[in-house]
């Protein structure tokens, strides 16, 4: 998989369960002597349409905990179909995975994986990572944003030098700059193997709400060609509505970090 | 000549780059890391960027990336260990031209191993 022979893609969101997934996962497996039976169903799984290897989350029937297990293409018990008419991300092949009587040998069973709890160390690098993509595309909307001001004319010289321009221009970058220190120092406590649920959950959330931020400022700056696909910045609002809330909402991620700070657990 | 040019000669007006990283948070990679980072930069612009819109706008994914993403060694994000290439500066770079083939290596990535410890480094100087 480390070089691309083989495509994976990672199974653990369902059409009832997305924000509630630790407690309550409808998908089930079940021990049948050397194999492992799941049964269930997954939706917006990235790469699934045509992902060689899918790691898929399962609730055990008799534990309750959560366990995680690879499913390949090929196996008679799942199934998969592209989930159609996104308005974000379009170019990612989302599936909705459905297995039935899915037949998994106790050696395809992650080992390490045998609650939520190890779910969620994924979760908390998966975030981290998020954030920074927020920064990355907070950045291209900036620059695509920049490059146009500086091309478009209008009462006689580039827009870049009207008061408003530069006041969008420098929101944008102090979004982008800000987040990205963030992120350098979310950066350093992950090598130092310091960096905490919370850690990352703020990153997530706040990385996220500021690259919608600034992808509208871009939009806005752009006026009517800002709805142009081919001026780009378009496909950026859309994308970001999409890192807002996948990968922990941004209010689930609130309430990580709420419960940390407080000691108060707010989640229902 | 174009209304910008002449517009250009009569304002003496010289167009800086735009450049997104205003605090020079790239300077704080060394020389490999900056390598691998300009190699990915480069990628993006040179073979995603032309393509991306039209995929994007026809809801499909450009299969044809996969061996060039292959290439550029970067299937290791976030971890250590088996040849990976680390760096979590690459996704910064790897979404300056949107966030959809990222998001093809983040769940390819995800699915390709689990790794409780696997860490995202900026690598930078200890």
């Amino acid at each position: 998989m480390m070089r691309f022979d083989k495509i994976g893609s990672f199974g653990l969101t369902e059409p009832l369960v997305g924000s509630a997934a630790s407690g309550g996962m409808t998908t089930t497996c079940r021990r049948e002597g050397d194999s492992w039976v799941l049964n269930g169903e997954k939706k917006w799984i990235g790469n699934a349409t045509f992902a060689d290897i899918n790691v898929i989350w399962a609730r055990e029937e008799t534990s309750n905990q959560v366990r995680g297990f690879v499913v390949t293409k090929d196996n008679p018990g799942f199934s998969v179909k592209k989930i159609e008419n996104k308005m974000a991300l379009r170019v990612v092949q989302n599936g909705f995975i459905t297995l039935k009587d899915c037949r998994v040998p106790e050696r395809d069973r992650l080992q390490n994986a045998n609650s939520f709890k190890d779910t969620a160390k994924v979760l908390r690098m998966t975030r981290a990572g998020v954030a920074w993509f927020a920064v990355g595309c907070a950045m291209g909307a900036y620059e695509h944003a920049l490059r146009y001001a500086m091309q478009r004319i209008q009462f006689g010289r580039p827009i870049a030098g009207f008061q408003l321009v530069q006041d969008l221009l420098v929101r944008m970058l102090g979004n982008v700059t800000a987040t990205q220190c963030l992120m350098l120092r979310l950066g350093q406590l992950q090598s130092q193997g310091l960096m905490t649920d919370e850690h990352a959950s703020l990153a997530k959330a706040y990385c996220t709400v500021k690259c919608r931020e600034t992808v509208g400022y871009a939009r806005e700056l752009l006026g009517g060609n800002g709805i142009l696909l081919d001026n780009h910045v378009g496909r950026f609002v859309a994308d970001a509505e999409a890192i807002y809330s996948y990968e922990g909402t941004r209010e689930m991620n609130t309430l990580i970090v709420g419960k940390a700070i407080t000691g108060l657990s707010a989640f229902v | 000549m174009s209304q910008q040019t002449s517009l250009a000669r009569k304002l003496d007006y010289s167009v800086p780059p735009p450049d997104g990283d205003f605090y020079r948070i790239a300077n704080l990679l060394d020389d490999s890391e900056s390598a691998i980072v300009k190699r990915v930069q480069d990628f993006m612009e040179l073979e995603i960027a032309p393509i991306i819109d039209d995929y994007w706008a026809r809801d499909k994914f450009p299969f044809e990336i996969i061996p060039k993403f292959a290439a550029l060694g970067i299937g290791g994000i976030g971890y250590r260990g088996y040849g990976s290439a680390g760096g979590s500066m690459l996704l910064q770079r790897l979404h300056r031209h949107g966030v959809s083939t990222r998001r093809f290596v983040n769940r390819h990535v995800l699915g390709r191993a689990y790794r409780p410890c696997g860490r995202f480094d900026l690598s930078l100087r200890r």
